[in-house]
């Protein structure tokens, strides 16, 4: 199964994380720390897989894709293929980048519900449930559509009243 | 009153906080802003948020719970105190709050929250919800918080919806089952049949995978339970087009063949065809996994694998491919070690490649085919490479190799001056942090192994003579264990005045002050064989008249000739080898250890003080003027003698390999009395004391020194730098000249990379051609010296399925003989000492003196059979060292030998 999915950023900042087996708030910086520790370390144009083990536990490996300034990483076990992996990354980047018209950094980083949405429909507790990303799409859409018809009471307050007030 | 005016300023305030509440995308900006003040702009909104989320209006609530989300998953801050506030969006009917609800609790709740106990209810409704979206959050939370309770409580509900007509709801509920069934196993009773059932769904193929992945991930857990589900994997296997299914499936037939193997032959042919066919890489090298860990008795499909792992290899663009490529050779059982070798070239080439996984993976593959008949071969192409790599990857060389080749006593190794030797050149390695590992193989090899011990003094020279190596602090135990070696066995030494020039460099002030330690004590035991060689060539010699107007310079040109030149004829060797211990020698070397040794008489350290300060009682001794003439033995002499043979004794008894539980193997004599007074321990005492004045000139020497301290510190550097001159003058080779071409010149001295030279691959070629044509091998065989065993260590029994196929190859029949043969040896050595020790024989060192010139001509056999054909060699030309040797013994007299050795083993507690 899948164990983790994280997205961060060359620099080691976080974008997104999903464990599919609980991860208390203490040992998920020293996780992600690691895993960074292991990806800024390889060079350009080398294989995408890392040994995990001492990492994420015996049997676990990772993959990661690099894309601009950012690292997509699964981490797995021996009951998925490698290859296979790999391609899955390729189905998340390929799907937001239709969301979000060109992904960038600052789409990932603005739109964290709209992210775990898209996850949601990839992988599912750990298991793989959709790779086409026309699907994906297509329920993420009806999840937006859902959340915009329920009518919010205090939509009043103009947005940039609330932003002002904010910082 | 009060009340209703706290009430308003709640209601108020809470107004103020709905009014004015940022939302998540203010947060985000805000963190973005100013990243340098981030925790205490987080701190500022967890306070925001905790005044926020005990609002009762839900907007604002849901808000603050998303933003604390956002911080959690981002920011890793602790939100199990918000628990209770996700529960309470749960029924709400806007899915905004119900998502902010669900993904809060799906986060953060796990088996210790204790309120999760609350939330059954909602869930079973959501579940029945007819909105797809609403049963997802639910099913979501399940599949990653779900607890035994829960898993318990909601199986059947989630079992219906394996049914479900709507096919995404299907699917995720398949996902969450499993979930379950890992949570509460018992309830596999309950949705096993429509697992079953939603395997042969034909009208969505999503289903399929769903439920084909539940069963991979729960057949590795107890494959057993699904063997009688194999026909319907079969017939997935055989229809489905979908290669993230066959991958699956695929998975699950590895797990279930090693139960039944029947099952091989049946899926021998689609995996084949689904090999040929697919396009997908990622199905393919499933198959080939498959194929090369389960299914190698079935020589067609076995060899399209191996083409298959052939074409990944070919593909330079992906190093993916190269990588699994390696891998899957790395899944073949060791039987098929002649595929792997089949590839070596292709794996040996991985080894320059840039990618750390293909470097690693072909590293360990390599060490999989060492054997003894390619040891030497393999480990000088890794140690040419651990020297063109980078400083991690080169260690993993060298600690693979170091490993391998110590494993259960050396096994592989038959030829240990090549691997001391390999030992010395791994040491040079500039990247090599394994100073500890090697350290004890030297240690551990000079104790073990009697016939390597000349050899090991020549490594241990040409380490400790090497100025650039004190710089590595690494490098430092093994120099330690050079040192010690260099003391220990001196008397294998051609030139033990170099030895100890090289101990007392000036740079040895770079090592910390343990090794220093070793390196005086070193000094001390050279100093004492120097004199006592000295010594018997006087009483040897008395009436040859020797001319000791001979300089020291030319003595050492002698020396250096006698190596090179008349190396067949040992007694003319020996001869000259006396005319270095000549008096002015002595003297000089005398005079080179005061300067040296002086300065450290102060030393902080205890450890270097105090040895320190033997050294030098000892050259206060020894420098009692020696008559020129050396033939009046004068009362002085008798002295010097008395001192230098006491000593030689006690040093030359030889340490040896001793198990822990020695002690309790010696039985305790039946008439031994333990509580017998010791009075006649005195009468003892007293024969000795004639001898022990002598050491009392050390104290007001010590005296002298500490009072002078502060003169001499202030000495000190500039004696140092007088010694530097004086050692750059020398031995130019190891310093960096103003001229380029001396270095290169150096040709006294192997430089230390010299295994990048080309020659040592024409010489690898040649061993290898060696090793391949029998008949030549019988020749260039020679017989594996002992290596001592205790009987407290048992060997590791290794099943090598490797050397398993080769036996009965004429090539290592003889090999197989001999350890047997060794073994009996070692056994009977292990017999001949517990008797020994059996009798109650003294056994400390200190106390074993034997009868000198027992000892005396013991050192000369070993001089005789150490044949110095071959250090003649090392000064011509480096390279020979690397060259498999000839030994000119035949097996029979290799046989006495050992025997005679074995004999000699030092009286041990064993």
């Amino acid at each position: 199964m899948i164990h983790a999915v994280i997205v961060m950023n060359t620099e080691g900042k976080l974008r997104l994380s999903k464990f599919y087996n609980y991860k208390s708030p203490e040992e998920q910086p020293e996780l992600i720390r690691r895993v960074y520790g292991a990806l800024c370390r390889r060079p350009e144009n080398v294989s995408n897989f890392v040994d995990s083990a001492d990492i994420f536990g015996s049997g676990t490996q990772l993959v990661y894709k690099h894309y601009a300034t950012l690292y997509f990483v699964f981490v797995f076990d021996n009951s998925e293929n490698e290859l296979a992996m790999l391609d899955l990354i390729q189905v998340f980047v390929e799907t937001l980048d239709k969301c979000f018209k060109n992904v960038c950094e600052v789409d990932i980083v603005f739109n964290f519900n709209k992210m775990h949405a898209i996850l949601n429909e990839i992988v599912f507790g750990g298991q793989v449930l959709e790779t086409s990303s026309d699907e994906v799409m297509r329920a993420v859409e009806e999840i937006t559509r859902l959340e915009k018809t329920s009518t919010n009471p205090i939509s009043f307050v103009p947005k940039s009243v609330s932003g002002r007030f904010g910082r | 009153m009060a009340t209703s005016t706290a009430t308003t300023s709640s209601i108020s305030s809470s107004l103020v906080d709905t009014l004015f509440q940022r939302s998540l995308d203010d947060l985000i900006r805000s963190l973005r802003s100013n990243p340098s003040l981030e925790p205490v702009l987080i701190s500022r909104a967890l306070a925001e948020i905790r005044r926020e989320i005990r609002s009762t209006d839900q907007d604002t609530k849901s808000i603050a719970l998303e933003k604390l989300t956002y911080l959690s998953a981002i920011h890793h801050v602790d939100m199990s105190f918000a628990s209770f506030h996700a529960i309470e969006l749960l029924p709400l009917t806007t899915h905004r709050c119900k998502r902010v609800g669900y993904q809060a609790a799906s986060l953060s709740f796990n088996s210790s929250t204790d309120v999760i106990l609350l939330v059954t209810n909602q869930i079973r409704k959501d579940l029945g919800s007819p909105s797809d979206p609403v049963v997802a959050l639910a099913l979501e939370f399940l599949s990653v918080a779900a607890t035994t309770q829960l898993s318990m409580d909601l199986v059947v509900d989630v079992h219906n919806l394996l049914a479900s007509s709507r096919f995404n709801v299907r699917k995720k509920a398949t996902a969450t089952v499993l979930r379950l069934l890992l949570e509460c196993p018992d309830s596999v009773r309950i949705v096993f049949k429509k697992l079953v059932d939603n395997m042969e769904c034909v009208t969505d193929q999503r289903i399929v995978s769903a439920t084909v992945g539940v069963f991979c991930e729960l057949s590795g857990l107890d494959p057993s339970l699904y063997l009688p589900l194999a026909p319907e994997f079969y017939k997935i296997l055989v229809d489905s087009k979908n290669n993230w299914v066959l991958i699956k499936v695929l998975k699950i037939f590895a797990r279930l063949l090693p139960l039944e193997p029947r099952l091989a032959k049946k899926i021998v042919e689609p995996i084949s065809q689904h090999m040929r066919k697919t396009n997908a890489k990622s199905l393919v090298f499933e198959c080939v996994r498959t194929v090369l860990s389960c299914l190698d008795g079935y020589g067609n499909v076995f060899n399209l694998a191996l083409d298959k792992v052939k074409e990944f290899f070919i593909s330079d663009q992906d190093s993916n491919l190269r990588y699994l490529g390696l891998l899957a050779l790395s899944m073949l059982k060791p039987v098929y070690s002649w595929v792997v070798e089949e590839n070596q070239t292709v794996i040996i080439n991985s080894l320059d490649d840039s990618d750390p996984n293909i470097q690693h993976q072909a590293l360990n593959l390599i060490m999989g085919l060492v054997n003894e008949s390619n040891v030497i071969e393999l480990s000088d192409v890794l140690v040419n490479q651990a020297l063109k790599s980078d400083p991690l990857f080169a260690n993993e060389i060298l600690g693979a190799l170091l490993s391998s080749c110590s494993r259960n006593f050396y096994e592989l190794l038959v030829d240990f001056e090549w691997y001391v030797s390999l030992l010395g050149a791994m040491s040079r390695n500039p990247h090599c942090t394994r100073g500890e590992e090697i350290e004890r193989q030297l240690v551990d090899i000079a104790l073990r192994v009697k016939d390597v011990q000349p050899d090991l003094i020549q490594t241990a020279r040409d380490l400790l003579i090497d100025p650039a190596l004190l710089e590595n602090p690494f490098l430092h135990r093994i120099l330690s264990a050079a040192a010690w070696i260099s003391g220990e066995f001196v008397e294998f030494s051609r030139n033990p005045f170099e030895l100890v020039e090289a101990l007392l460099q000036p740079r040895t002030n770079l090592l910390p002050t343990i090794v220093r330690a070793v390196y005086i004590q070193a000094v001390f035991k050279i100093i004492i064989f120097c004199y006592s060689s000295y010594l018997d060539k006087i009483e040897n010699s008395e009436l040859s008249c020797q001319n000791d107007s001979v300089g020291k310079d030319q003595v050492f040109e002698t020396n250096s000739m006698t190596n090179s030149g008349c190396d067949d004829d040992s007694i003319s060797n020996l001869l000259k080898t006396d005319d270095l211990f000549t008096y002015k020698c002595l003297s000089h070397m005398l005079n080179l250890i005061k300067a040296a040794v002086l300065p450290l008489s102060v030393c902080d350290e205890v450890e270097v003080q105090e040895r320190a300060r033997n050294v030098l009682g000892l050259v206060h001794v020894l420098q009692i003027p020696v008559p020129e003439t050396e033939t009046s033995t004068s009362k002085d002499m008798n002295h010097i003698t008395n001192i230098v043979r006491l000593t030689q004794n006690a040093f030359s008894e030889r340490l040896g390999p001793v198990p822990t539980n020695a002690q309790e193997k010696v039985p305790v004599p039946t008439d031994f009395e333990l509580l017998d007074n010791l009075f006649d321990i005195k009468s003892i005492l007293g024969e000795d004391d004639a001898e022990i004045p002598t050491f009392s000139s050390f104290l007001p020497r010590g005296w002298h020194h500490q009072e002078t301290k502060v003169e001499e510190s202030e000495e000190q550097p500039l004696e140092s730098t007088s010694f530097l001159a004086d050692h750059r003058k020398r031995h130019g080779v190891y310093y960096l000249s103003t001229e380029k071409h001396e270095t290169v010149g150096g040709d006294e001295f192997p430089q230390a990379n010299n295994y990048l030279d080309a020659s040592i691959t024409e010489s690898v070629l040649d061993l290898t051609h060696k090793s391949l044509n029998p008949s030549s091998k019988s020749k260039t065989t020679k017989s594996r010296p002992v290596v001592i065993k205790l009987d407290g260590e048992e060997s590791v029994l290794i099943c090598d399925p490797k050397l398993g196929k080769k036996k009965g190859k004429d090539s290592l029949q003889g090999r197989d003989e001999n350890a047997a043969s060794l073994n009996e040896e070692s056994t009977s050595v292990a017999k001949e000492i517990s008797r020994e020790a059996g009798h109650g024989n003294s056994v400390s060192r200190h106390h074993g003196r034997r009868d000198k010139k027992h000892r005396h001509s013991k050192h000369k056999n070993h001089l005789h059979e150490n044949d110095d054909p071959k250090d003649g060699k090392h000064h011509k030309n480096p390279h020979s060292r690397y060259k498999h040797r000839k030994r000119d013994d035949d097996g029979s007299s290799t046989g006495l030998d050992v025997a005679q050795q074995s004999m000699d083993v030092p009286d041990l507690l064993l």
